[in-house]
């Protein structure tokens, strides 16, 4: 499934407000789009450790109604309920207001074992396996056996090396997948049995070939007018 | 005041399914009996994140572990708790010099002035095991995020039984134009310094924040005052902002303290020893006898 539709919402949303994570959002959509349509049941949570990847989730909450329209395309103004990173205090869906790194495993854990049987995921980025919190977190997390499914947002270009080894020494199940296969993405988030790695290789800038190009150029830049002209028609079918 | 927090802990967790006790591998046989209690191991930020994340599904976290290892090693991850507005009680052993023969990766005499700068942290400063107690259960009732500093340094009396979070107690009201204020457990120290001396008002501050400005207004307006921190200074400004006279300030001084020994010898290396406070009245009073 294409999700277009919700790239385009991004490009504007990230022009108009001069700021944003567009590559970020962009390697991430998939896995959040099916977080919230096929992977979560009804009490489960969804925490996004990688917070700057917010245009995604924004995205997504504004597609099912969680957040109206007008909200996700005031982004980044003075006082948006949508900020550069996701703000708990402002959203109810969002868990906890992140941004820095290596944080959100740690709070997902002790939400999990507070809520006593739902299944909390947890969306983390390559890079944030270099943080120690993050670390420690997953250390937690196996020798707990919490109901906790990390997905790792494996970027091609930087990915975590020996990530399958990692998950595993730490007690996880770990499985692989391409991160913008929504089949896949589902199938490997089925398991429930434990605490579950899912190493969803992706593409920063997936779907925006300037982005995929050079996503660390892109990383925080936001495209002027006629950038942003130019990316929406690449996603217009 | 450690092993009033073992017994508190425990009763908590008895009678709040909410309470749940967090710990950094320290202190375990201590809370052997405590109902709901995971140690962390040597984690402590994905501790703290983890409180964070047990106050967000509606728990009453209390996380315990040695100062430095939570006011500075996992001072970011307080800070975000706090950012979220969740609810989390940090309570910590050691105060500043405690341990006195470990080294300076030991001491804390930082961690006040470290979390007066995450907004929304009280900061709790009990003098003695029953106000620790009161406190930790004020705490709990509260809905709020604390930070509680137990020390082995304790004052005489226990004021437990009167002792509410966020107001001051007036330790005596005396009949000269001048006041101590002693920060959390200074009190041992500034008690031994008075004994001989009702004329002179002390006012005991044992929460260092939300601050009782109305009782330190009344008691020392126009006052000179000596002000007692037992660590890094941090209340100087708040206390000139309640219209007090001249502040002399006594607290440890910002250096690394590279001797060892007792947590009495520490407190003397420090410069908050009750000889220093008594040749400090001088400065606020300068006609008592010496």
């Amino acid at each position: 499934m294409n999700l277009n539709h919700l790239k385009r919402e991004i490009v504007n949303a990230t022009q108009a407000a001069h700021t944003g994570h567009v590559p970020s959002a962009l390697s991430v959509l998939d896995i959040i789009y099916v977080m919230y349509h096929n992977a979560m049941q009804s009490d489960d949570r969804f925490v996004l450790s990688k917070g700057h990847a917010a245009l995604a989730l924004y995205a997504v909450l504004a597609d099912i109604g969680v957040i109206s329209h007008e909200a996700f395309m005031a982004f980044g103004t003075r006082d948006s309920i949508c900020g550069g990173h996701p703000d708990s205090v402002t959203i109810p869906s969002v868990e906890f207001s992140t941004g820095s790194l290596g944080h959100g495993l740690g709070m997902a854990a002790g939400l999990a074992i507070g809520l006593h049987g739902p299944r909390v995921f947890c969306l983390i980025g390559d890079g944030e396996m270099q943080e120690g919190a993050t670390l420690e977190a997953l250390r937690l997390v196996g020798s707990m056996a919490l109901p906790v499914t990390v997905i790792l947002d494996n970027n091609a270009t930087h990915p975590c090396r020996g990530a399958v080894d990692i998950f595993q020494a730490y007690g996880f199940t770990t499985v692989e997948c391409n991160g913008h296969n929504h089949d896949a993405l589902t199938q490997c988030l089925e398991y429930r049995s434990g605490p579950l790695a899912v190493i969803a290789n992706t593409i920063k800038g997936n779907g925006i070939a300037r982005m995929m190009a050079e996503p660390a150029a892109w990383h925080s830049r936001a495209p002027t007018a006629p950038e942003a002209a130019e990316m929406i028609a690449e996603l217009t079918p | 005041m450690r092993a009033q927090f073992a017994k508190t802990i425990t009763d908590l967790c008895e009678h709040n399914d909410r309470v749940i006790l967090l710990y950094g591998d320290v202190g375990g046989w201590a809370f052997r009996n405590v109902p709901r209690a995971i140690n962390c191991g040597i984690s402590e930020q994905a501790m703290v994140s983890m409180a964070g994340g047990l106050a967000k599904a509606g728990m009453i976290p209390v996380v315990y572990t040695i100062a430095p290892f939570l006011a500075e090693r996992a001072f970011e991850q307080i800070k975000v708790n706090a950012y979220n507005n969740l609810p989390v009680i940090y309570v910590t052993v050691g105060a500043s010099y405690d341990y006195g023969t470990m080294g300076a990766t030991h001491h804390c005499p930082a961690d006040i002035a470290t979390l007066y700068n995450v907004p929304g942290l009280g900061l709790l400063c009990p003098g003695a095991p029953m106000e620790a107690d009161a406190m930790l259960r004020q705490a709990v009732d509260s809905g709020a995020a604390w930070y509680m500093r137990l020390s082995i340094e304790r004052g005489g009396r226990d004021y437990g039984d009167v002792l509410q979070i966020g107001r001051a107690i007036v330790y005596q009201s005396g009949s000269i134009a001048a006041a101590i204020i002693a920060v959390g457990n200074s009190i041992a120290q500034v008690t031994q310094a008075v004994r001989d001396m009702p004329e002179m008002t002390v006012i005991y501050l044992p929460t260092v924040r939300p601050l009782d400005t109305e009782t330190i207004r009344s008691q020392c307006a126009g006052k000179p005052v000596l002000l007692i921190e037992p660590f890094y200074t941090t209340l100087y400004a708040d206390i000139a902002a309640c219209g007090v006279g001249n502040i002399i300030g006594l607290s440890p001084r910002r250096e690394f303290i590279r001797h060892y020994g007792t947590q009495r010898q520490m407190t003397k290396a420090s410069g908050i020893y009750y000889a220093d406070i008594r040749s400090a009245l001088w400065a606020i009073y300068p006609v008592m006898t010496a």
